[in-house]
């Protein structure tokens, strides 16, 4: 202990700064500066801007448009009646139901046919042949009657105003294209596993893509919960072949000029992995798209060509940079540190886990500052400590892992996520577009 | 056929004597014993009586008295059973069927019976003219050793099969209840049938010459189309075949999307799934209701709702061929448009009802009746048309029969009005049960026909004896239409 102390005594604010000088060049200014100096921001936002969010709010009740929720999957029919209950409460009512069943082979569509019959949702589409993710949104595009496509998982439930504060940020400026909504853990309490991914979801869904969606550079809008101006999404012809199709069509919708916004207040509940296993497998498919759709598919946001914006080039610099770079940097730091702090191995990751767990303290009370209800989410300072470990290796490594793989393998067009006739034919397109 | 009968008697060796006899014989139900005229009218209110065996002379009132009592209209057949001869002229006067004199012999008295048997069944036989049509095609068959009836189809029938000798003599609107004679006569085992067709019929009017289409579930219309959709593999486009056709040329199918011609099914495009757009409303969709338009009244009706019938060919039975030789009867009723419980049930429960009033007047007792109104039903049987009205009814009327206790009544008063009568049970009791039979209506209607929800309201009345029965049931009928469950 003594020794401890002394050890970081000798080593001064200077040493202190030169050992973790990862976090403090990286980590501290993209985490903790940029989202308090954005809280600050969005405050005063708010103070002012709260005149201009109830005008959008009367302007979009008067025009009441008409909103078609897309629910495309495959072997989703167990969560059908959740889905529709949630939908049935909603505070605006004015919207269809449209479901596809993307080749089920259980009996999904024995529920959503009753469903359809019943009048509890307005269409119910399947196709025999599984023609993945993509296609499956796609069709639905086809029979939307609604101004606004809401696309939605049918794992999802919905806080009783989400649709209708979805729909708010189109209505509060007109160059809105796309909005994305909160996603939230519905099961968090089932275990350990489910309770990090809680306040990972509050961390990097809420605070971050509020803070990102302020700078304007949001890059996603989550397919369980996002909102889309039909007239873009016809522009753009729908969703291209997956994964990670969500942050694709985004992409394109910024390409076209149209903004992408974050609505925070528009709270969609998901049921997440309760194990690690599983949650590994999903956040491998979810960060080989990176790869797959920033370096390959959308090379030419980096070239000058009429397309070509600062903001956009700005967002994938910094999705690059912070997913990718920084993590084949990370593991040069660590080489770094144990090359030069061998003897003194212990200390440096004592001090680092200190550090790291004040970090995510001050992450977590940007949470708290930014919430409405802040008495339930107190509980989750206890799990702080377990979400240095949780974000700062596991899911570090997944991600590694996932790059790995899809950067020399080119995994995910094997992807079981994708019927393989579709991956191999998108391959050969996206060849085409890079040859 | 059984005939009911009841003994009137005042002396106990006669009355031994006469059940003896009626116990011998196969075609008697005894249903009771009377030991005076006033006692046997009570028996006639309460009971299904065919047949009286009566007493001329009794203390307080004679045999003729009672006769001078009851309603012509019971239709009654009457055996006075005397020691004297004196009354025959008398009796001759009153029209009563036969006469005995005591001591009965064995063979004077089955005589008596079988005579009173035929009489009934020729009287049967004109009453219900279904009846008569079964005896006659029975006859024809027996008399020209024809083994069995085959259905011929025929375009010219309502059933679209027609049966000789019976389908001949039906008219073109009633033709189906040749079905139901057929039925009733394999009931009984005149007739045996093997399976030749299944048909479905209109539910209003029972015809079999449907057209049947699939139509918008928006709007009802058969005007659709139907069109393939294809799925664009490389960039995930998914539209009607149309769109690819009208990008391209002839008929090369070019990817609106992403503007390349589409090549090898299976390879680089599939059709995953057909579509269909209505013309009436614009509405697409996959799952088109199926509906039938009846060619012969118009009536539109979804598929599940048409009724669905058995057409079989019919071989005479042994006991068929004795009916035919006039050697046997059996009564089948016309099914027609009568309750399900024939209204024979409805007389039974006014009279229990009755009765149950008088009781009260003299013992100390709670006895409740209560009543259910299917508020909004005709909507549905309007939907369901006829056939299924009368099984919906008679499955209705079993479900509440399970819960309901021994000596308690049931009936359905109209098509929308059950009534039950719960004798010696408090109304807090009977009320008890009548909400569990509430829940169980609602689930019957509900697992059945998901898109319509009944309205249901009941009353329960405690039975007071200063109430006739009419006014109860009025009563009944306006507390009902007040409250709601």
């Amino acid at each position: 202990m003594i020794e401890f102390i002394e050890f970081w005594h000798n080593e001064g604010t200077r040493g202190f700064v030169r050992i973790f000088w990862f976090y403090f060049i990286f980590e501290l200014p993209r985490y903790i500066l940029l989202d308090y100096s954005v809280l600050m921001i969005t405050y005063i936002k708010n103070k002012t801007g709260w005149k201009d969010y109830n005008i959008a709010k009367q302007r979009f009740w008067s025009e009441r448009p008409f909103v078609s929720i897309i629910v495309p999957g495959k072997d989703e029919g167990e969560n059908y009646y959740q889905l529709v209950s949630s939908l049935k409460e909603q505070s605006y009512q004015n919207f269809e139901i449209i479901v596809v069943d993307d080749g089920s082979d259980d009996n999904t569509p024995i529920i959503g046919r009753n469903l359809e019959r019943s009048g509890q949702i307005d269409l119910f589409l399947r196709n025999e042949e599984r023609g993945g993710k993509a296609s499956a949104a796609n069709l639905a595009l086809q029979y939307c009657k609604g101004k606004y496509v809401i696309h939605a998982d049918a794992d999802c439930s919905f806080h009783q105003d989400a649709i209708e504060q979805i729909m708010i940020p189109f209505y509060m400026n007109k160059d809105v294209g796309a909005v994305g909504g909160n996603l939230m853990v519905r099961n968090s309490n089932e275990s350990l596993c489910t309770t990090l991914q809680s306040i990972e979801y509050l961390i990097y869904i809420f605070v971050g893509r509020t803070v990102a969606s302020s700078l304007g550079i949001l890059r996603i809008v989550s397919g369980a919960f996002g909102a889309f101006r039909k007239d873009v999404l016809q522009q753009i012809k729908g969703w291209d072949v997956g994964p990670g199709l969500d942050g694709d069509i985004t992409l394109k919708i910024r390409k076209l000029g149209y903004k992408v916004q974050f609505e925070p207040r528009a709270v969609a509940r998901t049921t997440v992995p309760s194990n690690f296993k599983s949650l590994a497998r999903q956040r491998v498919r979810w960060s080989r798209s990176l790869i797959r759709f920033r370096f390959r598919k959308h090379r030419n946001l980096f070239s000058p060509s009429e397309n070509f914006s600062l903001i956009n080039f700005f967002t994938i610099t910094e999705n690059i940079l912070y997913d990718f770079v920084l993590n084949v940097m990370w593991y040069i730091y660590m080489i770094d540190i144990i090359m030069n702090f061998t003897s003194t191995l212990g200390y440096v990751i004592i001090a680092g886990f200190g550090l790291y767990t004040v970090s995510k303290a001050l992450e977590f009370i940007v949470v708290l500052l930014f919430s409405d209800t802040r008495k339930d989410k107190l509980k989750y300072i206890l799990y702080l400590p377990a979400m240095v470990l949780y974000t700062g290796y596991f899911i570090r490594f997944v991600r590694t892992w996932a790059y790995i793989k899809e950067y020399f393998f080119r995994s995910s067009y094997k992807d079981p996520w994708n019927p393989y006739k579709t991956s191999s034919e998108a391959l050969k397109l996206e060849r085409k577009v890079m040859d | 056929m059984t005939l009911n009968c009841i003994i009137v008697d005042d002396e106990k060796t006669s009355r031994i004597a006469m059940s003896s006899l009626v116990d011998h014989s196969d075609s008697l139900n005894l249903v009771g014993i009377a030991e005076s005229g006033e006692e046997a009218l009570e028996l006639l209110n309460e009971k299904q009586v065919d047949l009286i065996f009566l007493d001329v002379m009794m203390p307080s009132m004679s045999g003729f008295d009672f006769l001078d009592e009851i309603d012509d209209k019971n239709n009654v057949k009457v055996i006075l059973v005397t020691g004297k001869k004196d009354f025959a002229v008398k009796a001759f006067d009153y029209a009563i069927s036969d006469y005995l004199v005591k001591p009965v012999s064995r063979n004077r008295f089955n005589e008596s019976v079988q005579r009173i048997r035929k009489s009934v069944s020729v009287q049967s036989e004109s009453d219900f003219p279904n009846n008569l049509l079964l005896l006659k095609l029975i006859r024809f068959m027996h008399s020209r050793d024809i083994s069995f009836i085959e259905p011929v189809p025929s375009r010219k029938s309502l059933l679209g099969y027609t049966y000789a000798m019976l389908t001949d003599n039906l008219d073109f609107a009633n033709e189906a209840d040749a079905l139901d004679i057929l039925d009733e006569a394999e009931d009984n085992e005149i007739l045996t049938g093997k399976f030749v067709d299944t048909i479905y019929l209109c539910n209003s009017c029972s015809n079999s010459y449907l057209n049947i289409r699939e139509v918008c579930p928006n709007c009802d219309s058969s005007h659709l189309v139907s069109n393939d959709l294809i799925h664009h593999f490389s960039c995930a486009y998914m539209g009607e075949i149309n769109e690819f056709k009208a990008a391209g040329y002839g008929e090369t199918l070019i990817c609106p999307k992403c503007e390349k011609k589409l090549k090898h099914i299976g390879v680089d495009y599939d059709k995953p799934a057909a579509i269909f757009n209505c013309r009436g409303c614009g509405h697409s969709f996959q799952d088109p209701l199926i509906r039938a338009r009846c060619l012969n009244c118009g009536a539109d009706q979804k598929v599940e709702h048409l009724v669905k019938k058995e057409i079989k060919k019919y071989h005479l039975t042994a006991k068929g061929k004795d009916m035919a030789e006039g050697n046997h009867y059996v009564t089948i009723s016309k099914n027609g448009e009568q309750m399900p419980d024939e209204g024979e049930s409805t007389d039974y429960f006014i009279r229990a009802l009755k009765n149950e009033i008088k009781r009260k007047s003299i013992a100390e007792f709670d006895s409740s009746v209560g009543m259910f109104r299917l508020w909004n039903i005709s909507e549905l049987y309007q939907r369901i048309g006829n056939a299924a009205k009368r099984d919906l009814q008679k499955e209705l009327q079993q479900i509440l029969s399970n819960d309901l206790a021994p000596g308690d009544e049931i009936t359905f008063w109209d098509y929308e009005t059950i009534l039950m009568l719960f004798p010696e049970q408090r109304k807090e009791a009977a009320e008890k049960v009548m909400h569990k039979m509430a829940e169980r209506i609602k689930e019957l209607i509900k697992d059945n026909f998901d898109d319509f929800e009944l309205e249901l309201k009941m009353a329960v009345l405690k039975v007071q004896e200063n109430n006739s029965y009419e006014q109860t049931i009025n009563e009944l009928l306006e507390k009902a239409s007040k409250s709601n469950v």
